[in-house]
């Protein structure tokens, strides 16, 4: 209870931020870009661990999510592995639906991942003693990055991005990642009043 | 005359409907438009929420939760129908 009435009160704080679609645009950012991350066993109750996946695209958010894993994971890589595998399934999604509105972007799309032997676990299809019973479903990812679709590349740990889905962030960390995201107060901008689009 | 000016005149020669010119308020999403682009937020549909759980006179808060927090299960707590969020 304390913990939603904390959100209500960040609700409170923050009601006049928002998303920025920034208007400068040049063709070599026509890129859909996507991080995702994992902590490890964050519920001490039940053991599972949380989750989270950010989708920019043409250098503005389009598409997050923060939640906790279905299934326990049995090492901090299966917890990743399980994250890449949900945003790889969202990714899917997304470039449909970019084609069905007949957006173009650069393929394959680059995801970020910040565990090595996750993207090592991606990109070779094998299986041995530790990661044979990872669910079957997560494999969606390896086959997503065999059939050339999606690009699994590591990211520097001090970059952790999207880290602020899955753990909570000291308020200089939190404030510098939510501005990397793309939110800002609209009280920074001055509001023009009509606007043709140029 | 731009293509959006005749896609518009298209569908009003077959629909009824008035032209409300550029987005402002759209399924609880309200955009602002500025020099650097277009940004959308939810301050009404935020104050809104607040309302609803009379937290609107609350005092605000700079980061969502806090850094040792501990969820545990509500047991004392009734369960409410989830589907009613969905």
């Amino acid at each position: 209870m304390a913990a939603a009435k904390h959100i209500l009160r960040y609700l409170k704080e923050t009601a006049g931020y928002g998303l920025l679609f920034s208007v400068s645009l040049n063709e070599s950012e026509n890129c859909l870009e996507a991080w995702s991350d994992s902590d490890w066993c964050g519920d001490k109750v039940g053991r599972k661990s949380t989750y989270g996946y950010f989708f920019k695209y043409l250098k503005a958010p389009i598409s997050w999510c923060s939640k906790k894993q279905t299934i326990v994971a049995l090492s901090s890589c299966e917890a990743e592995y399980i994250a890449a595998a949900e945003a790889a399934c969202q990714c899917v999604w997304l470039e449909s639906m970019l084609d069905d509105l007949k957006l173009d972007h650069l393929k394959p799309v680059q995801l970020c991942v910040d565990n090595q032997s996750a993207i090592n676990l991606a990109k070779n299809p094998i299986s041995y003693g530790r990661s044979k019973h990872i669910e079957t479903k997560f494999h969606f990812l390896r086959e997503q990055v065999g059939k050339g679709k999606l690009e699994v590349k590591h990211y520097n740990t001090k970059e952790q991005v999207a880290d602020i889905f899955t753990k909570p962030l000291r308020l200089d960390r939190f404030e510098e990642l939510r501005e990397w995201y793309g939110v800002r107060s609209i009280a920074e901008f001055s509001l023009r009043k009509s606007v043709g689009i140029s | 005359m731009t293509k959006i000016e005749q896609f518009k005149n298209r569908l009003k020669a077959v629909f009824e409907m008035t032209d409300l010119g550029m987005l402002s308020y759209f399924l609880g999403m309200e955009f602002v438009y500025t020099n650097q682009g277009i940004i959308l937020h939810k301050r009404k549909y935020i104050n809104e929420v607040l309302n609803i759980f009379n937290m609107d006179q609350c005092n605000g808060t700079k980061v969502p939760g806090a850094g040792n927090l501990k969820l545990t299960e509500a047991l004392e707590e009734i369960a409410i129908d989830s589907t009613l969020f969905k």
